[in-house]
C-alpha cells in the first residue's frame, strides 16, 4: 500500500517537527545557563585561596658549594638516626621477654614435630 | 616400750652426732688449713634452710660412721633446685668407699631423673684402700653416671682439697671444674713421678689450681678461697638451665636494648698490625656486668664465656687480638670446641666474634695434631643447632674464617664491621704468593709490593665482597651491634632445624 499525504497534512507535520526542535534547543541552553549561574554563585560564596608558593632560586643548592660531611660526623649521624628510628619503632627485645619458651630449646625437635596430642604439645612447648 | 618423746630424742641425738663429722679435733684441723667442713660448705652454697639431706644414716655393716665420708642431698640455689654431694675430709680423709659411692650414685640418679644440676664438692684423699676393688667399683659407677648425665643436666665439680689417681676422672667428665688455691688434681703423685721418670716436682707445680687453669686446661676457674669458689658456683648456675630440655634462665632486662656505645666505632685499629682488647668489645655490647669469662688463663688467644643479651643467656666465643694476634692453636681449638658443644647441649645461643689471622704455624703445632684439633671447631659449630650469630670485627682469613662460625657451616646470621678483612689469606701473604716472580725481577720491589698489598686489601680484604655474595648478611656500624644482636636473637627464637638421625657422630677428639 502506498503512503500518500496531502499538502496540508505535510505542512502540519513539518511545523510540528520544527516546534519540537526549537523546544529541545531552548531547554538545553536554559540548562547550560542555569549551570553557569550556579557556578558563578558558588565561586562568590567560596572564593579561591591565594597562591602561597615560593619560587626557590636555582642557585641555592650548588654541587660545588655543598659541604662533604666529615666521616666521623657521618657515622654519628647514622648511629643517631638508627637510634632515633629504633626508639620510635620500639619493641626491640619484646619477643625475648615473653613467657613463651624458644622453639629450639627442645633438642628432640623431630619428636616434637610428631606430637599429635594437644596436651603433649602444650607440655613441651609451653603454648 | 619407748615413748614418742624418747624416740624423737634419740633421732635428735643421732642427728647431732652426724653434724660432728669426724670429731671436734679433725674439724679444728680442717679449719686450721683454712677449709670448711662438708656441712659448712653446703650451708654456704645453698639458699638458707633449703638443704634436704639424703642417706644421712647410710653406712657400712659394722661401721661406726653413719653417713660415711660424704654428705648428699638437694637444696636450692637462687630458688632453683640442685642436687649435691660434699666429701667430708674429717672422716677418713673423705676417702671414697663403697657406701660413699652408693650415696653419690643415688643422688646423681635422683638428679638425672628430676632434671636438676648436680654439684660435687670434692675433698678426698682418693679410694679407700681398705675396701680394695669395691672402692674402685664405686668410682666406676660414678664415672658411668657422669657420662650418662653429660649433656642432660649440668655438672659442676668444685675442688676444695686433694683429688688424686683415678678419682680425677669424675671432675674431668663434668662440665665445669672450679679449683681453690691449695686444691690439687693429678693422676700420679710426686713420689711416683720421681720413681718412674726421675722428675722432681712439688704438689702445686704438678697439679695446683694455677697449673690446671693455665697450662692443662683441666679446670675452668681458680679461686683464692672456698667462699669465692662457692659464690662463683652460685653465679655460674644462674646462667645454666636445669637440664637439656629447658631454656637457660632469663632475667628481667635492666640494660637498654638500644644502647649504642660510640666507643665501639673506633675500638678496632685501622692498621691491621695493631692489637686491641676483644674483652672491651664484649663488655660494650652485652648487658652490663653480665660477662662471665670461662678458662680465662688457658689459651688466652681465645675467649669463651657466658653473658646476657637483653636478659637472655648467650655463649660468647671470640678471638683475642691482644694475645698472639688471636691466632688459633691447639689449645684454643679444644677450648672453643668444647664450649660450643656445651652451649649447644644446653640450649644456649652462640655469639661469635671473629678476628683471627689463621691457624698457628709451626712444627710443634703440626706434630701436635692441629689439623685434628682445629677440625673440632668445625665439627662443634656444624653440629650445633642453637641460634648461631657471628660478628667479624677484623681479620677472617682462610681456614680460620671458615671454622669460626662462618655462613658456610650454617651460622644463621653473619655480621661484619666496616673494619672486617675477609679473604682467602692476608694481603701480604697473598701478594707474596701471586707476584713473587714479578717482584723478584724488580730492582726496588718494596714500593711495588706495598702498592700491590694496598690494592689487594682494597679489592679483596673487605666485607663488601662476601656481603655481595651473601656470605655476610649485613655490614653494621660497630655501635649498633648490640641492638642488631638482640633483634637477631628475637628472629631466631623460633628457629627450627633438625639433624640426620644417628646414634652419635664421631668427633675428631
Amino acid at each position: 500500500m502506498a503512503l500518500c499525504l496531502s499538502d496540508n497534512e505535510m505542512n502540519d507535520l513539518l511545523q510540528h517537527g520544527l516546534e519540537i526542535s526549537v523546544l529541545g534547543l531552548g531547554v538545553t541552553f536554559l540548562a547550560l545557563g542555569l549551570l553557569i549561574a550556579g557556578m558563578s554563585l558558588l565561586t562568590r560564596v567560596f572564593p579561591a585561596k591565594p597562591d602561597t608558593r615560593v619560587d626557590i632560586p636555582e642557585t641555592a643548592v650548588s654541587p660545588e658549594t655543598t659541604p662533604v660531611p666529615d666521616p666521623e660526623v657521618a657515622v654519628a649521624i647514622a648511629t643517631a638516626l638508627a637510634l632515633a628510628q629504633g626508639r620510635r619503632q620500639g619493641q626491640l627485645g619484646a619477643l625475648l621477654e615473653t613467657d613463651r619458651s624458644p622453639w629450639w630449646y627442645l633438642p628432640q625437635q623431630d619428636h616434637a614435630h610428631k606430637l599429635s596430642n594437644k596436651e603433649d604439645r602444650e607440655f613441651y612447648y609451653d603454648v | 616400750m619407748n615413748t614418742h618423746e624418747a624416740l624423737l630424742a634419740e633421732l635428735q641425738a643421732q642427728r647431732g652426732k652426724l653434724k660432728q663429722g669426724g670429731g671436734a679435733e679433725r674439724i679444728a684441723a680442717q679449719h686450721a688449713k683454712g677449709k670448711y667442713t662438708a656441712r659448712e660448705r653446703i650451708t654456704r652454697l645453698v639458699d638458707e634452710g633449703s638443704f634436704q639431706e639424703v642417706d644421712a644414716f647410710m653406712m657400712q655393716q659394722g661401721s661406726q660412721m653413719p653417713g660415711d665420708a660424704v654428705v648428699t642431698g638437694f637444696g636450692k640455689v637462687n630458688g632453683r633446685i640442685v642436687a649435691l654431694y660434699a666429701q667430708d675430709f674429717t672422716i677418713l680423709g673423705g676417702s671414697f668407699s663403697e657406701i660413699q659411692g652408693a650415696k653419690v650414685a643415688k643422688i646423681m640418679d635422683l638428679a638425672l631423673q628430676s632434671g636438676v644440676p648436680v654439684i660435687g664438692l670434692n675433698d678426698s684423699v682418693g679410694a679407700r684402700i681398705q675396701e680394695g676393688i669395691h672402692s674402685l667399683g664405686a668410682y666406676a659407677e660414678l664415672f658411668w653416671r657422669n657420662t650418662q648425665a653429660s649433656g642432660v643436666i649440668p655438672q659442676i665439680s668444685v675442688m676444695l682439697g686433694p683429688c688424686a689417681g683415678g678419682s680425677v676422672y669424675s671432675p674431668a667428665l663434668t662440665d665445669f671444674v672450679i679449683m681453690t688455691q691449695g686444691s690439687h688434681m693429678f693422676i700420679t703423685g710426686p713420689e711416683v713421678i720421681k720413681a718412674v721418670t726421675h722428675e722432681e716436682v712439688d704438689l702445686e707445680t704438678l697439679g695446683g689450681s694455677d697449673v690446671h687453669t693455665s697450662v692443662s686446661g683441666v679446670a675452668h676457674f681458680a679461686t683464692a678461697n672456698e667462699d669465692e669458689a662457692l659464690t662463683l658456683t652460685r653465679k655460674l648456675l644462674s646462667y645454666l638451665p636445669s637440664n637439656h630440655a629447658e631454656p637457660p634462665p632469663a632475667v628481667k632486662p635492666t640494660d637498654d636494648p638500644w644502647r649504642m656505645d660510640a666507643a665501639l666505632n673506633s675500638i678496632v685499629p685501622t692498621d691491621p698490625s695493631m692489637a686491641y682488647d676483644m674483652k672491651q668489645v664484649i663488655t660494650h655490647i652485652f648487658d652490663e656486668d653480665s660477662f662471665l669469662e670461662i678458662q680465662a688463663a688457658y689459651a688466652p688467644n681465645a675467649i669463651i664465656g657466658l653473658a646476657r643479651l637483653h636478659g637472655q643467656v648467650v655463649g660468647i666465643v671470640a678471638q683475642q687480638p691482644d694475645v698472639l694476634a688471636g691466632v688459633i692453636d691447639i689449645n684454643a681449638s679444644d677450648k672453643i670446641a668444647r664450649f660450643v658443644r656445651f652451649c649447644d647441649a644446653f640450649n644456649i645461643p652462640l655469639v661469635t666474634f671473629v678476628d683471627s689471622p689463621g691457624f698457628m704455624p709451626g712444627l710443634a703445632q703440626e706434630y701436635g695434631g692441629i689439623i685434628r684439633h682445629g677440625a673440632k671447631i668445625v665439627y662443634a659449630y656444624a653440629e650445633a643447632t642453637v641460634p648461631k650469630i657471628s660478628v667479624v670485627t677484623r681479620k677472617a682469613y682462610g681456614g680460620a674464617y671458615i671454622v669460626m662460625s662462618s655462613k658456610y657451616i650454617r651460622t644463621d646470621l653473619v655480621f661484619a664491621w666496616p673494619t672486617a678483612e675477609i679473604a682467602v689469606m692476608g694481603a701480604e701473604g697473598a701478594v707474596n704468593v701471586l707476584y713473587r716472580k714479578q717482584l723478584q725481577r724488580l730492582e726496588d720491589p718494596q714500593a711495588e709490593q706495598e702498592r700491590l698489598v694496598a690494592e689487594y686489601r682494597q679489592k679483596f680484604a673487605t666485607p663488601y665482597v662476601p656481603a655481595a655474595h651473601g656470605y655476610v648478611d649485613d655490614i653494621v656500624v660497630p655501635a649498633e651491634t648490640r641492638p642488631r644482636l638482640i633483634a637477631a636473637l628475637e628472629l631466631l627464637r623460633n628457629k627450627r632445624v633438625s639433624s640426620p638421625a644417628k646414634k652419635h657422630g664421631i668427633m675428631p677428639v
